[in-house]
């Protein structure tokens, strides 16, 4: 008797809670769980959402993470179903790895308006897109415009090396240049420099589609001659010419940011989007001095200028329920549609708003932002900043690390170390 | 059947529910988590695709087979240990002797040496990588004043594992202070009277009566320490993630890459199942010389 009632017990509550959580949520106040980076993009977006969540009354939870330990956090979560989040940054070289736990987001309307070159191929799995861009992450040249006249920009490594001597020589700066090189920020300097050279980290140079690189073997690019001789030009720029500072090769993106905002160095290469950070007086004390420029291009490249272009995007759990889905559509189409939150994030950050019709606004009505677009998207080789297999994260993990050991160990073991790395990592490439 | 109705008696049974609360969550929290990873450890299992396919020992043998593996990382998981456990005994040791005798201001001076343990070892591993960043560096800025070239201290592999052992010994210094003047405290004073008497100087009498007096205290801050060592986690991975390029990997951040940075949670779990044989084998080596030890020294 005493065993039935109990049992009654656990079963009516049992029953109780989960009626209570089949309650759908449009009945009660929709709240929405966002995992984000702190970052400056991030919190120019969230500073809009929380405009649209107080207009429509949905709560809006903010549940910051930090980049080093973002894709394993949020692949962890996604991959058990973790209730900790409705919202989610995502980044193209994650669209692999993500596919298949987003929400299809095909009939979010400000889709429309985004160029289809942000979205392919990593934002698509299984023909549906799955994420919905709120900025374009475009990697740029920013140099001291109070120490540099357009004309004295350097256009190739060897005008970057003599600039450099010549500022360092004047006492205006301690460093030519600095930017990141350690795991996961290598964007800064080597892959920049290897693109800038005419090479790529995969074969074919500049091939993304998965199929092709399978059909190449999963070859690596890193000992071929343009790693080679990038990895050489970040030697010598280190160790004989002095022009960027010997603990680079630890460096991450903020160190070297630190640097060039604390007016130390007089070009740093950097996302678009640091261009307000940058540009602040109470962070920097480079603000109001600097401007942007191509890549300077390497002795090997057959091209006049090449960027990569793009997106930092929000996705949906596909587990989340229908009615939060229901909202982060609507806020995610909101953010592209609304000119004024796609403005507002050009000239608070620099980011590139990814509407179509607003950049077109801007080209028209705005210098800087033409200025912007004319080093980067507009040119000549436009390519992705990363690549779309499985196993992308341990590839570039693990080729960073050769070319960090490359540039810190003897000059004369750089090819050597290189071959090693391009064994080691079209290995990894070839479990995919 | 009289046997095991004695055993459990109603006193027993109530040590018994006692017990369950604690039971309960060591299970829920160590016990079941170990089991799903050791599962993992003989599958394909990545953490963005979990296949979930048996595969049998491939993921040890691949482990076993990797150079970073055997070449970097086990060497330097016992290169910490060692010089971890070294320096802080050494530190931990000279600065108890000093603070067991009287003088003024001791009680300050112990509360100060006590400050490391009460700080996290992840804002004590900020505080020291901002201390060796070679452009803002206190550091750097001293040897500047000297007139010396500023050093960058994380880019090369043994100036950054030693930043790394040198924060590990400074936050665990205290502990071994504390335990050892503990020790020091509660030693019997007459056979350092007698040696006094007999003409023995403070080294001898620190050398032939207080180290071996001391020697069981020592030895389960050595084993106790060397255990925690080997899983070092926290300082390493604040410091340099291992780097520059993979250099100064110890054994937890190798199976923290293989699982979560390179999303190979089986490798990642073989690792870590591999690595808990080893400091079982370690703790095992350890504690039968300990126990010999101590036996030698009554």
């Amino acid at each position: 008797m005493r065993r039935r009632t109990f049992l009654k017990t656990v079963g009516g509550g049992s029953l109780a809670l989960g009626a209570s959580r089949a309650v759908p949520a449009t009945a009660q106040q929709v709240e929405l769980k966002v995992g984000y980076m702190p970052h400056p993009i991030h919190e120019n977006s969230i500073k809009w959402m929380k405009v649209w969540a107080a207009e429509r009354k949905v709560t809006l939870t903010l549940v910051p993470i930090s980049y080093e330990v973002y894709v394993e956090k949020m692949t962890a979560n996604l991959t058990s179903r973790g209730g900790q989040y409705d919202v989610i940054w995502h980044n193209d070289d994650w669209g692999q790895l993500w596919g298949r736990y987003l929400e299809p987001v095909d009939d979010v309307p400000a889709l429309k308006k985004l160029s289809r070159f942000i979205m392919e191929p990593y934002f698509q799995w299984e023909g549906h897109d799955t994420a919905v861009p709120f900025v374009e992450t475009i990697g740029t040249f920013f140099y001291r415009a109070d120490l540099l006249k357009d004309t004295e920009v350097p256009r190739t490594w060897d005008e970057l090396i003599k600039t450099s001597q010549r500022l360092q020589k004047d006492g205006k700066v301690k460093w030519g240049f600095v930017g990141g090189m350690k795991y996961p920020h290598g964007w800064f300097t080597f892959f920049w420099s290897i693109w800038a050279n005419g090479g790529d980290l995969m074969l074919p140079v500049h091939e993304r589609r998965n199929a092709e690189l399978a059909k190449n073997g999963w070859k690596s690019g890193l000992a071929q001659p343009e790693a080679v001789q990038a990895v050489e030009f970040w030697w010598d720029n280190i160790h004989t010419h002095k022009i960027a500072p010997p603990g680079q090769p630890g460096y991450s993106r903020d160190d070297a940011n630190a640097i060039f905002m604390a007016g130390d160095s007089a070009m740093t290469m950097a996302d678009t989007t640091l261009y307000g950070k940058f540009n602040d007086p109470k962070q920097s004390k480079v603000a109001g001095k600097i401007s942007v420029t191509q890549f300077i291009i390497g002795p090997r490249a057959k091209f006049k200028s090449i960027a990569w272009r793009d997106p930092w995007a929000w996705a949906i759990p596909i587990h989340v329920d229908a009615a939060k889905k229901k909202a982060a559509k609507e806020l995610l189409s909101w953010l592209n549609l609304t000119h004024d939150v796609q403005l507002d994030l050009w000239k608070a950050t620099g980011g590139f708003p990814p509407n179509e019709d607003v950049q077109r606004e801007l080209v028209k009505t705005d210098p800087v932002f033409r200025k912007f677009r004319a080093v980067t998207v507009e040119s000549e080789k436009l390519i992705h900043g990363a690549f779309y297999f499985a196993r992308w994260p341990e590839f570039f993990a693990t080729a960073i690390d050769y070319l960090v050991r490359a540039v810190t160990g003897p000059r004369e073991n750089i090819k050597a170390t290189l071959e090693e790395g391009a064994k080691h990592t079209s290995e990894i490439a070839a479990r995919t | 059947m009289k046997g095991s109705r004695r055993r459990f008696g109603a006193r027993e049974r109530f040590m018994l529910v006692l017990i369950l609360p604690a039971f309960a969550i060591l299970v829920a929290f160590q016990i079941v988590p170990i089991l799903i990873g050791a599962n993992a450890s003989f599958r394909s299992w990545s953490l963005f695709d979990p296949q979930k396919t048996f595969v049998g020992l491939a993921n040890y043998r691949r482990i076993l087979a990797d150079p970073i593996f055997y070449g970097t990382v086990l060497p330097n998981t016992l290169v910490f240990m060692v010089g971890s456990v070294t320096g802080g005994l050494v530190a931990g040791l000279g600065l108890a002797t000093m603070l067991n005798r009287k003088f003024p201001g001791a009680r300050l001076v112990r509360v100060g040496i006590l400050l490391p343990l009460m700080v996290p070892p992840v804002v004590a591993a900020i505080m020291i990588t901002w201390m060796f960043n070679d452009q803002f560096g206190v550091v750097n800025a001293l040897l500047g004043t000297l007139g010396l070239e500023p050093v960058p201290w994380l880019v090369y592999r043994w100036t950054s594992f030693a930043i790394v052992v040198m924060t590990d010994v400074w936050l665990w210094t205290p502990w071994f202070t504390v335990l050892i003047l503990a020790a020091l405290q509660s030693l019997p004073l007459e056979p350092h009277e007698a040696a006094r008497i007999d003409g023995a100087g403070p080294w001898q009498v620190f050398r032939n009566i207080t180290l071996p007096l001391l020697r069981p205290v020592l030895m389960v801050c050595i084993v106790v320490r060397a255990i925690d060592a080997f899983r070092v986690f926290d300082i390493v991975w604040t410091i340099t993630k291992g780097g520059p390029a993979r250099s100064t990997e110890v054994f937890s951040i190798y199976a923290y890459k293989q699982a979560f940075v390179y999303l190979n949670f089986d490798l990642g779990t073989a690792a870590s199942l591999i690595g808990a044989a080893i400091i079982m084998v370690v703790g095992g080596v350890l504690y039968k010389t300990l126990s010999y030890v101590v036996e030698v020294s009554r």
